[in-house]
């Protein structure tokens, strides 16, 4: 009908205006069809990137939430390759997939990887890796029964590494400790060193540089006034690296003794003593290997680095004392020095 | 009765004469009438020249619009891709037995094909770049297609110019898609 009119309008000779509609509709067309073909396929990108955002979140969020676990973890070193031995869990709500082993062998450095593992856990799930079913990670120039201290991690498909920590022995000593309704102290561990406070012990002398009664002496928390003696404890190398612990000549234990306003002090240094009890006049370094247990015994008045052995009397008087220990020298090659709170002694006067 | 006839028969032919003359008069004056017939053929043109204007403008517009929407698209589509990246670091060795850095990837994103592109080594005062490093399997195999498909785990061997001092590096790697994955290692 429109169409009628604009024809009859031209026919007529009244066709002004007819090319300024036309116009009109085709811009407004066309400013619809290019707005709407942009603003959807805007649309349409958009939602594919936020999905993708979202994905991302839920992984990251899966990822975070995998929680394994695992314990009894023991190394079994042979020639070119270390047995790893433990009890995985997966402790977290989602399901684990492990994809690789590895270890480190921390002493020299060198490492290796197993990535054929290939364990499946769901929520909840346990798997233990003892015996045939251990996992073997080769490592290079590794001897048969090799001393040297592993770390290990395994890595799952969503890419977190979970650790895998050994058993330590002082542990299990300490849990075993506390439950013993029959008494005795735990042990406590302080930094690197794990210290034996049921074992502290006196000694006396025979002669002037002999112990009388190396190594039992008399264990106890009394110890006789103004009496040449020396002191001996256990130390323990339980440092989490792994590495070893070199005590030197300047390392001492200190007494403090709270007479006056004026601290008093009493010290005696390590030293080297013989099967015999006898004690050496030069020092040689004390070197603890990780996990070893080592009575230290300390005698000396002076350095004996600086000024050789002299022997340490006690307080004069009935007096308690607090014993520090002051631990130097290098733990792993690196500078080292500790001050210990020891035991507490009464002076018997 | 005849006359009647008579009569009504004159009226229609004088109608289909009126008629005959109104109608060649109109031929003729639309032949004879140059005004009306220069209007009609200037509205055609003139509205032919409108619609094949609004046409061009309407592909113009099309073709500018899909440029917009494939820039649009390749820019969603690149960053949605670089998204889907996550390289995670299993362990960087140094020094043993060379000193070279070997770097170990795991792809644990959700897109395939990630390439290296450049890999940095860096502390506090020090700084080497490594481009384009060659990967390899963990069986020591070079990857084929030099990417980490998902799932895939790799290796790759910076070879530095000088020895490290002992100390914290960090080691940054970028992918070609533009994402930067980053670790830290001892010396």
């Amino acid at each position: 009908m429109a169409r009628n009119s604009w024809f009859k309008k031209i026919w007529a000779g009244r066709s002004k205006g007819v090319s300024t509609v036309i116009g009109t509709v085709f811009l407004i067309l066309i400013i619809f069809m290019v707005t709407t073909n942009v603003l959807l396929w805007s649309f349409l990108k958009n939602a594919e990137y936020n999905r993708a955002v979202m994905e991302r979140n839920e992984e990251e969020a899966q990822r975070s939430t995998e929680k394994i676990a695992v314990s009894d973890v023991s190394y079994n070193a042979e020639a070119g390759s270390v047995w790893v031995e433990g009890i995985v869990t997966n402790e977290g709500p989602v399901p684990v997939q492990i994809k690789t082993l590895w270890v480190l062998d921390k002493t020299t450095q060198k490492h290796g990887y197993n990535d054929m593992v290939d364990i499946n856990l769901k929520a909840g799930d346990t798997l233990n890796f003892t015996e045939s079913k251990a996992l073997i990670v080769a490592i290079d120039g590794l001897d048969d029964n090799s001393s040297d201290a592993f770390a290990s991690w395994f890595v799952t498909a969503r890419g977190n590494l979970i650790p895998l920590e050994e058993e330590h022995k002082w542990i299990q000593y300490n849990i075993t400790n506390i439950n013993n309704t029959s008494g005795g102290y735990p042990k406590v561990v302080l930094g690197a060193l794990m210290l034996d406070l049921e074992n502290f012990r006196y000694f006396t002398y025979a002669s002037y540089d002999q112990l009388g009664n190396y190594p039992s002496g008399i264990r106890g928390y009394n110890a006789p006034a103004a009496t040449d003696l020396a002191f001996g404890c256990f130390l323990t190398n339980v440092d989490p690296a792994n590495r070893t612990i070199v005590l030197d000549s300047h390392s001492l234990m200190w007494f403090t003794l709270p007479v006056s306003d004026v601290p008093h002090n009493r010290w005696w240094y390590i030293v080297n003593v013989a099967d015999d009890g006898t004690i050496s006049s030069s020092y040689s370094n004390v070197i603890l290997d990780h996990g070893e247990t080592e009575l230290i015994v300390f005698a000396s008045a002076a350095d004996i680095g600086d000024l050789g052995f002299l022997r340490q009397d006690t307080p004069k008087r009935g007096v308690p004392v607090s014993v520090f220990l002051l631990i130097h020298g290098t733990i792993g090659g690196q500078p080292y020095g500790q001050n210990i709170p020891f035991v507490s002694l009464y002076i018997e006067p | 009765m005849k006359m009647r006839n008579d009569s009504l028969a004159t009226t229609q032919k004088s109608h289909v004469l009126n008629k005959i003359s109104e109608r060649t008069f109109r031929i003729s004056k639309m032949i004879f009438n140059k005004r009306a017939v220069s209007n009609a053929v200037s509205t055609t043109i003139l509205a032919g020249a409108v619609i094949a204007l609004s046409l061009a403008v309407f592909a113009w517009s099309e073709s500018r619009s899909e440029d917009y929407n494939q820039e649009f698209s390749e820019t969603v589509d690149a960053e949605t891709a670089r998204l889907k990246e996550k390289l995670v670091f299993e362990y960087v060795s140094y020094g043993n037995p060379s000193y070279d850095i070997a770097v170990y990837l795991l792809n644990c994103g959700t897109i395939d094909d990630v390439e290296i592109k450049r890999v940095y080594v860096a502390n506090d005062t020090w700084l080497q770049t490594c481009s384009t490093p060659i990967l390899y399997f963990l069986d020591h195999t070079e990857i084929p297609d030099q990417d980490l498909d998902v799932g895939e785990e790799g290796y790759l061997v910076l070879t530095l110019s000088s020895t490290l001092s002992s100390g914290y590096y960090n080691v940054q790697v970028v992918t070609i898609r533009g994402e930067t994955f980053g670790a830290k290692f001892l010396v």
